[in-house]
């Protein structure tokens, strides 16, 4: 299958890419990783006009630690970021997730910015982000603004970028003391689409109780989605196992409403979603009782 | 696939009716619709516009065909629609029944998609219809809340506001195939929900 004819744009700064959005508007998409858009293009069923290839603006591939925590560029390729010792020691979670999404060669292509500015509700970094309260860095020629991870995700494919921004970088704060992390997902096969997924990190007080708790699914919903009662049901409390079914429990019936399709009902995803907000919050709590 | 699910309007039944019989409001509350006109009795044709995310907004004719209505309690209607990367076909009854705390909106729709969508966007087409049915409905009950906030016009009596009453009553098909829009409107942008 090929493309639609298009218009090829290669800017090489970001000012570029700015005038290019600028000039084409709603005609134009971004081509980051491409790991979804190119599929989506040779079947026709995207037919940008133009699309502006960020592959050879220089500076938007950083992987490193600065005072606000950790700083991803939007393009850092999703294999440069797994990979990573600075990600696997600041942002455990991340580093859990990253073997989840697809496989090995979609990797080496897809990007961290790509995938979050795509927002399918089954991929796996928009529920992370959401998970470790990242910001979204957009740029447009206004200036740059920060964008919470729970504002930046408004719905179905859908983003808080404005036209005309360009998201530039993912800053993640850094994890507190006492954290706790782990990613859980089904799929038919390994690197299928998600059933569902679970990202939980969980803070532990000197006295064993839970402080922060966050979890968040995909897969279930429009988008990523914060299990808000589940988190309250492990706060202050000794997370035992009855304790860690209470939160898997309230995740699945007060959470999500998810979607049900010719490979899990909604009701099996709901089952799904129990089990694997325990099995997530049980890894989290027994990683940050090692430290 | 089945589509289906219940919305309460905060408002008397009447005066969700009356909404509903204004075809502008609701085709400009919706996003993609581009036209809709009645070119029989119970029938009625139009086009809409519509794309998510990455897939390219497509222009989808659609015809709606009511029957067995009762207003202003329950319609049944046959839809179809038609575009370049796929088809749906089905048929929804949609019922509206009076409640204490407003008017609630029973809809149930049994759709068949084919086409490249389908394939394409198998995985997506109960999350997109979901989100397009909660956002169409969320934008008819906006305007619901709207026109049941102060009137309108200052010196605007009574009398007036009956009379604007019946004539929209007069208009009732109109609410149906309003309605009628909005379920095809879920099912077409459902269609377009490939990633």
């Amino acid at each position: 299958m090929k493309p639609a004819p298009f218009e090829y744009r290669r800017p090489e700064t970001v000012e570029e890419v700015l005038a290019l959005l600028a000039r084409y508007g709603g005609e134009a998409k971004l081509l980051a990783g491409g790991q979804s858009l190119v599929p989506t293009m040779n079947f026709r069923l995207a037919q940008p006009a133009v699309l502006i290839d960020l592959n050879r603006v220089p500076g938007l591939d950083a992987i490193e630690e600065t005072i606000d925590g950790l700083r991803l560029g939007a393009m850092a390729r999703q294999r440069a970021v797994e990979r990573s010792p600075v990600v696997a020691r600041g942002a455990p979670l991340l580093h859990q997730a990253l073997p989840w999404i697809a496989h090995p060669q979609i990797r080496n292509r897809g990007t961290v910015g790509g995938s979050l500015a795509h927002a399918d509700p089954a991929a796996e970094l928009p529920a992370v982000m959401l998970a470790l309260e990242a910001t979204v860095v957009a740029r447009s020629p206004e200036g740059a603004r920060r964008i919470g991870a729970a504002e930046f995700f408004p719905g179905l494919f859908a983003t808080a970028l404005e036209p005309g921004e360009l998201l530039t970088e993912i800053i993640i704060p850094a994890r507190p003391a006492g954290s706790g992390s782990a990613f859980e997902e089904v799929a038919r096969r390994h690197g299928d689409f998600a059933l569902v997924g679970v990202a939980a990190e969980v803070v532990l007080a000197r006295d064993g109780t839970c402080g922060r708790v966050r979890v968040a699914l995909l897969s279930v919903g429009d988008g990523p989605v914060l299990a808000v009662h589940a988190a309250q049901a492990l706060e202050q409390r000794t997370p035992d196992a009855a304790a860690i079914a209470q939160a898997a429990a309230a995740a699945a019936a007060e959470d999500i409403d998810p979607p049900g399709d010719i490979h899990a009902s909604a009701g099996y995803r709901r089952q799904l979603a129990a089990v694997l907000v325990r099995r997530a919050l049980t890894r989290a709590v027994a990683k940050a009782s090692e430290r | 696939m089945i589509v289906e699910g219940r919305y309460l309007f905060r408002g008397p039944r009447e005066t969700v009716f009356r909404l509903l019989q204004d075809p502008e409001v609701l085709v400009k509350a919706l996003p993609g619709a581009k036209q809709l006109e009645r070119v029989g009795e119970g029938r009625y044709q139009g086009a809409a516009n519509v794309g998510i995310g990455p897939v390219t907004a497509g222009e989808f004719a659609m015809t709606v065909e009511i029957r067995d209505a009762a207003p202003p309690e329950t319609f049944t209607m046959d839809v179809e629609g038609k575009g370049a990367i796929g088809f749906t076909r089905g048929t929804a009854t949609v019922t509206l029944t009076e409640e204490e705390e407003g008017t609630a909106m029973v809809y149930r729709a049994d759709l068949q998609i084919g086409g490249k969508i389908a394939g394409v966007g198998q995985r997506l087409l109960d999350t997109a219809s979901k989100a397009m049915t909660r956002q169409g409905l969320e934008a008819v009950n906006k305007e619901l809340q709207a026109r049941l906030a102060p009137p309108p016009a200052a010196g605007e009596t009574a009398g007036s506001a009956g009379t604007q009453a019946r004539r929209w009553y007069q208009r009732k098909e109109a609410v149906l195939v309003v309605l009628a829009a909005v379920l095809l409107i879920y099912l077409i942008r459902s269609c377009g929900g490939a990633g």
